[in-house]
């Protein structure tokens, strides 16, 4: 294409009168670094600009199409394992016991010792209870004293 | 890519720590099960629904030597620190007793520590107790008072 064939397309480009397959034509030959016209700039700034565009549009669609895509699969995944293993744990039943290293699991005695660790506890519980009355007790009679 | 898939494993890694990064967690694993005077206990579920919990731990030792009640009394204070609530006792700046609320686990259970050491220089115990389950604090706490 010599350049007043170049210049009439570059024009006729810029008045929206090209069909598909000139403009397809258009860009092809701008896209050759020989191509010199005076708009042939001009009109590869914007087919540039628009293929560049297009280009960055299409590659960003793509980014976000692969976010959602693994951003769903992850709350997939973590729902199903959560669901699992809510079930798994709610259902599950066990009676174990390691005393000195032997194994127990009759249930009624491995019951037996978790009352008595909680018959631990409670005596535990309570000297805390009456340590701190003791010492309100002690603050109380301080108080008192010093109104006195 | 890269960054979906960071997502994705915290995901999966906060559906599976349920009483895995607690300190205390490896008390009530293998580690200790076959040491003389360890008695490690395990129930989940069965009797325990009736009390509104889905696991009862508790772990043992009769007269432990120094370093290991260091380390279990470290290893309560440590999951104790970053407890909800807590109510504690110390006898000589050592820790004798501890009941925590700790954080809720992934599947929003409520967990709890109860710690007590009746340790002096003839012998004695420590005896650590995880529970886990629906119960609230008062629930617990009503279970240890009518015991």
């Amino acid at each position: 294409m010599n350049t007043q064939e170049l210049e009439n397309l570059i024009r006729r480009y810029f008045d929206a009168d090209t069909s598909v397959s000139e403009e397809t034509l258009l860009r092809r030959e701008l896209a050759r670094p020989e191509a010199s016209a005076p708009s042939a700039d001009e009109a590869r700034a914007v087919l540039g600009l628009f293929a560049a565009q297009r280009g960055r549009q299409s590659e960003s669609r793509h980014r976000s199409r692969v976010w959602a895509a693994a951003a769903g699969l992850a709350m997939l995944i973590a729902a199903g394992v959560s669901f699992h293993t809510i079930n798994h744990t709610e259902s599950r039943t066990q009676y174990i016991a390691y005393v000195n290293g032997t194994v127990i699991t009759d249930s009624k005695h491995v019951l037996e010792m978790m009352n008595s660790d909680l018959a631990d506890m409670r005596c535990a519980s309570a000297d805390v209870d009456d340590a701190i009355a003791a010492d309100l007790e002690q603050i109380s009679n301080a108080i008192n004293s010093t109104k006195q | 890519m890269r960054a979906p898939l960071i997502i994705l494993f915290m995901l999966l890694s906060a559906v599976a720590s349920a009483q895995t990064g607690l300190a205390t967690s490896d008390l009530f694993g293998d580690t200790y099960i076959g040491n003389q005077g360890v008695r490690l206990m395990k129930i989940e579920g069965g009797e325990l629904k009736k009390m509104k919990l889905q696991k009862f731990y508790s772990f043992t030792v009769t007269a432990p030597d120094a370093e290991l009640a260091a380390s279990i009394e470290s290893k309560v204070k440590r999951d104790g620190a970053r407890a909800m609530d807590k109510e504690v006792q110390y006898k000589d700046k050592r820790l004798r007793y501890g009941f925590y609320q700790l954080r809720q686990a992934a599947d929003y259970s409520n967990r709890y520590l109860v710690y007590l050491d009746q340790t002096d220089s003839t012998g004695g115990k420590i005896l650590v107790i995880y529970l886990e389950g629906k119960a609230s604090l008062n629930d617990v706490k009503k279970l240890i008072e009518k015991n």
